[in-house]
């Protein structure tokens, strides 16, 4: 239970960050397919922060589209 | 588990160091925000200069020639360094009036490296007009106050690491019973910029720590430069320290003192040639400096400095790095991020633009009401009472 609520909290940001720090440094040491790489997996907490602080408000934004829709 | 008293101490860490360095980190990441994309402005204002269009293969011109044609133009000024461009064809004569450390009058002759000739001379730096990217520098750097300037800037970036860490450190009770990611709109709108500050501090977490952590490594440049210059570079000049410099007129040829430095280490990049100064720290009377660096995107971060002798033109010595300088030198790219394209760059304003909201939201959860804060404390810390019941307080 414990061990289960542990990796709920921090799955996510633990994952965040292995990927930022594997996409600072694939840029540092790599070159060419490496930089694709690097922003690919940056691009990954970018796209996070929007999808989760747009999601609630899109969410309600269909409910009362719903509510339009069946009255 | 974490302790109750714990909780109460951190919250206190993350408000107080987060207090501090708040407005400084604020006027660091929007100064730094045209600074990422320093490269691509510059260009933008100061069009390059059109270069003679030649054979890529064209040899270099004599760098003794472009000496001397500086020395014709200011007979009675001094050749500082050189400097040899390795993107544009273009190499850089550093002249000043006198040898005084503190001389402000130092101006720079740009030439085309291939056909010697003069595209550019520049006024003094002193008496340039202050561009908006001098002024965003001198604001990220100093905040215009030189060393003391960067000392304070760089002990706001220790604060603001410790506000990264113990916010790490809040964040596991504050998450124990909301999903990742939950903003809630719907509540009060303290909860909301708290919510967000979370999200945001979570996901960037590593990078405001590497962009933190190198940027107080930049703002310790000159102390650790100070450091290596006072012990192993004085160890290797000692023998000379309290002379007179060479007349510029009686110094070995520049051109062979750069090919000397090419042919040791070759497969490097031999960028700048500094010239013998008896009034630097330590004294260096009699040797050309010289600088090369590797071509790889890391190994072109790393620089070698050589010491060829200015009297008989041959190598005294490949001066080792320090681990410091070596961490300073990996740090530089991985604070402006400036090594992996454009591309690189923009993901690097948006994490930017993220930190600057991540501040801005953390100053809102402040101003709140502090009674909502207080409660907000009581109902974690009630959460964690019936969680620890052996650790009630």
């Amino acid at each position: 239970m414990y061990t289960r609520n542990y990796s709920r909290i921090w799955g996510k940001p633990l994952m965040l960050a292995i990927l930022i720090i594997f996409g600072l440094l694939a840029a540092l040491l790599g070159t060419g397919v490496w930089h694709l790489c690097s922003w690919i997996t940056l691009c990954v907490p970018v796209l996070t922060i929007i999808i989760f602080t747009l999601k609630p408000k899109l969410e309600r934004l269909h409910k009362s589209h719903c509510r339009y829709s069946h009255p | 588990m974490f302790k109750v008293k714990n909780i109460r101490k951190w919250f206190w860490v993350h408000k107080w160091t987060s207090l501090i360095c708040t407005l400084f980190l604020l006027e660091l990441c929007i100064t730094g925000l045209p600074l990422i994309f320093l490269e691509q402005i510059d260009n933008w204002i100061n069009p390059p200069l059109s270069y003679a269009s030649l054979p890529a293969n064209t040899p270099m011109a004599n760098l003794d020639s472009i000496v001397n044609i500086s020395k014709q133009h200011y007979p009675k000024q001094f050749v500082r360094s050189v400097y040899v461009d390795d993107d544009e064809p273009a190499v850089y004569v550093y002249m000043t009036p006198t040898m005084k450390p503190d001389d402000d009058l130092g101006h720079s002759i740009q030439f085309d490296s291939r056909t010697a000739k003069i595209l550019k001379d520049n006024p003094p730096f002193s008496q340039q007009p202050e561009t908006f990217l001098g002024v965003m520098l001198s604001l990220h750097i100093d905040l215009f106050m030189g060393l003391p300037g960067e000392l304070f800037l760089c002990l706001m970036g220790v604060l603001f690491v410790a506000a990264i860490f113990s916010g790490l450190v809040l964040y596991g009770p504050f998450m124990k019973k909301l999903d990742f990611g939950t903003v809630r709109y719907n509540r009060s709108r303290r909860l909301k910029w708290l919510d967000l500050h979370n999200l945001l501090g979570i996901v960037i977490a590593a990078w405001i720590t590497v962009v933190g952590l190198t940027g107080i490594m930049n703002d310790l440049a000159v102390p650790l430069f100070g450091l290596w210059n006072n012990t192993e570079v004085k160890a290797l000049l000692q023998s000379q320290q309290g002379k007179g410099s060479l007349p510029q007129s009686e110094l070995s040829s520049v051109q062979a003192a750069f090919d000397t430095a090419r042919r040791t280490l070759p497969g490097m990049t031999v960028t700048s040639i500094v010239f013998p100064d008896d009034q630097g720290k330590p004294s260096r009377p009699y040797h050309y400096l010289l600088w090369a660096h590797g071509n790889e995107p890391l190994t072109s971060q790393l620089f070698y400095p050589m010491l060829v002798d200015a009297r008989t033109g041959r190598l005294t010595a490949v001066v080792k790095m320090p681990w410091y300088l070596r961490s300073l030198e990996v740090s530089r790219p991985l604070h402006f991020g400036n090594y992996g394209g454009l591309p690189l760059k923009i993901i690097w304003a948006l994490f930017d633009i993220g930190a600057i909201i991540l501040l801005i939201s953390g100053l809102c959860i402040w101003f709140a009401r502090r009674k909502s804060r207080e409660a907000w404390l009581e109902k974690i810390l009630d959460s964690e009472s019936i969680n620890n019941h052996e650790n009630v307080y």
